[in-house]
């Protein structure tokens, strides 16, 4: 009985430990975008015309991109 | 003993881990805002204003776009739902940089919630923070939850952005206005001053 | 998006511009960008493509998760947040990003 619960601390223990890892994992993920080239998009946008990177923005402007949920949402 | 001091050293190891993280709150937050000499109120080193007499509270968010900076609020007598707010407004509704387009901005968003027929009662170019601004005066009326309001709307520039002051004083449908307090949100908006360059102005 | 809206003049002055991005319809985005009278655009990654190569898109959820990210003139990725833009920490981020002339 005591065995059991003692295995039963130390997975918990390992439990913790991996999420605190995977936290970790997300924020390490984030630095590792940083540096990255941006994929050459075409999309459709709400102007009448498909925007492509390359050709509006590569070379002429930076760029802010903010990704959102839902249209009618706070963003 | 053995299994005691694992676990203790386990604990040990998280505590350690997540200290990296979490700090407990010690500092107690200061008061953002000194009372001068002359009556009037420093708001965090920024803003100076006259404040209205005591029977209104203050209120204050702490975060959040689309969020007044500050107000004050006072119960009415009368039955539900009868309130006076004023607040100023750092970002009001909308984002255009005149008052004009402001304005059409603002109204599709204020209150948006009550769902309230509007009436435009007054419009007009005023002076606000040393500049021209542009003041209108509205009432909205809800004739199924039985209220209405009566909001006051005045924008000012602040460097190349517009900010905004408003009022607005809830009432049963049936209910009369008190405008003494229109008086005291004048008053707050014709006293206040900017004491320093806004973030924007310094970019 | 109204606070990329008022900003617009100045990342303007940087030398910047800005774009939203969700999984939504053209049309409903054309609805949405109306209310807020925007006038940069929004991008319809219906199939997620974009999302996917920056990681906005949460496995197993149909819809974006809310990240701003900042790609300079050569096309790098400088700046990466989650959750609601911060747009003075952009503000800032675009002023620096401006005098050093875009070098990585």
């Amino acid at each position: 009985m005591r065995k059991k619960l003692f295995y039963h601390e130390i997975l918990m223990f390992l439990l913790l430990l991996s999420l605190l890892f995977l936290s970790n994992a997300e924020a390490k993920k984030k630095v590792e975008l940083v540096g990255r080239e941006i994929l050459n998009f075409t999309l459709p946008s709400t102007q009448d015309r498909v925007i492509t990177y390359a050709d509006e923005y590569y070379g002429k402007n930076h760029l802010v991109i903010t990704f959102f949920p839902a249209a009618f949402t706070p963003v | 003993m053995k299994r005691k001091s694992l676990l203790m050293f386990c604990l040990f190891l998280v505590v350690a881990w997540l200290s990296g993280c979490a700090t407990f709150e010690t500092e107690k937050k200061a008061v953002p805002y000194r009372l001068t000499a002359q009556g009037t109120v420093i708001w965090e080193d920024e803003f100076e204003f006259l404040p209205p007499p005591p029977d209104w509270k203050l209120l204050r968010v702490e975060t959040g776009e689309n969020d007044i900076n500050f107000g004050f609020t006072r119960s009415d007598p009368g039955t539900f739902p009868s309130m006076t707010t004023f607040a100023y407004d750092e970002e009001p509704f909308g984002c255009s940089t005149k008052f004009e387009d402001r304005e059409r901005e603002f109204f599709k968003r204020f209150l948006f919630n009550a769902i309230l027929q509007f009436q435009v009662l007054e419009k007009k170019k005023v002076q606000v923070l040393g500049a021209e601004g542009f003041e209108v005066t509205v009432e909205g009326k809800d004739p199924i939850k039985k209220e209405k309001v009566r909001a006051k709307v005045v924008f000012g520039k602040r460097g190349e952005r517009i900010v905004g002051f408003y009022i607005t004083q809830w009432r049963p449908i049936d209910g009369t206005y008190d405008l003494s307090a229109f008086e005291v949100f004048d008053r707050f908006v014709k006293s206040f001053k900017l004491l320093k360059k806004s973030f924007y102005e310094t970019l | 998006m109204e606070g990329h809206q008022r900003n617009l003049y100045l990342y303007e002055r940087f030398n910047a511009r800005v774009l939203g991005v969700s999984r939504d319809d053209v049309i409903t985005l054309k609805y949405f960008a109306n209310s807020l009278d925007l006038t940069f655009p929004l991008l319809s990654n219906v199939t997620s493509f974009l999302g996917v190569s920056v990681d906005a898109q949460v496995e197993g959820r149909a819809i974006f998760s809310r990240r701003t990210i900042i790609i300079d003139k050569k096309g790098i990725i400088r700046y990466v947040r989650d959750g609601s833009p911060e747009f003075k920490d952009i503000l800032l981020f675009l002023k620096k990003l401006n005098q050093e002339g875009g070098k990585p």
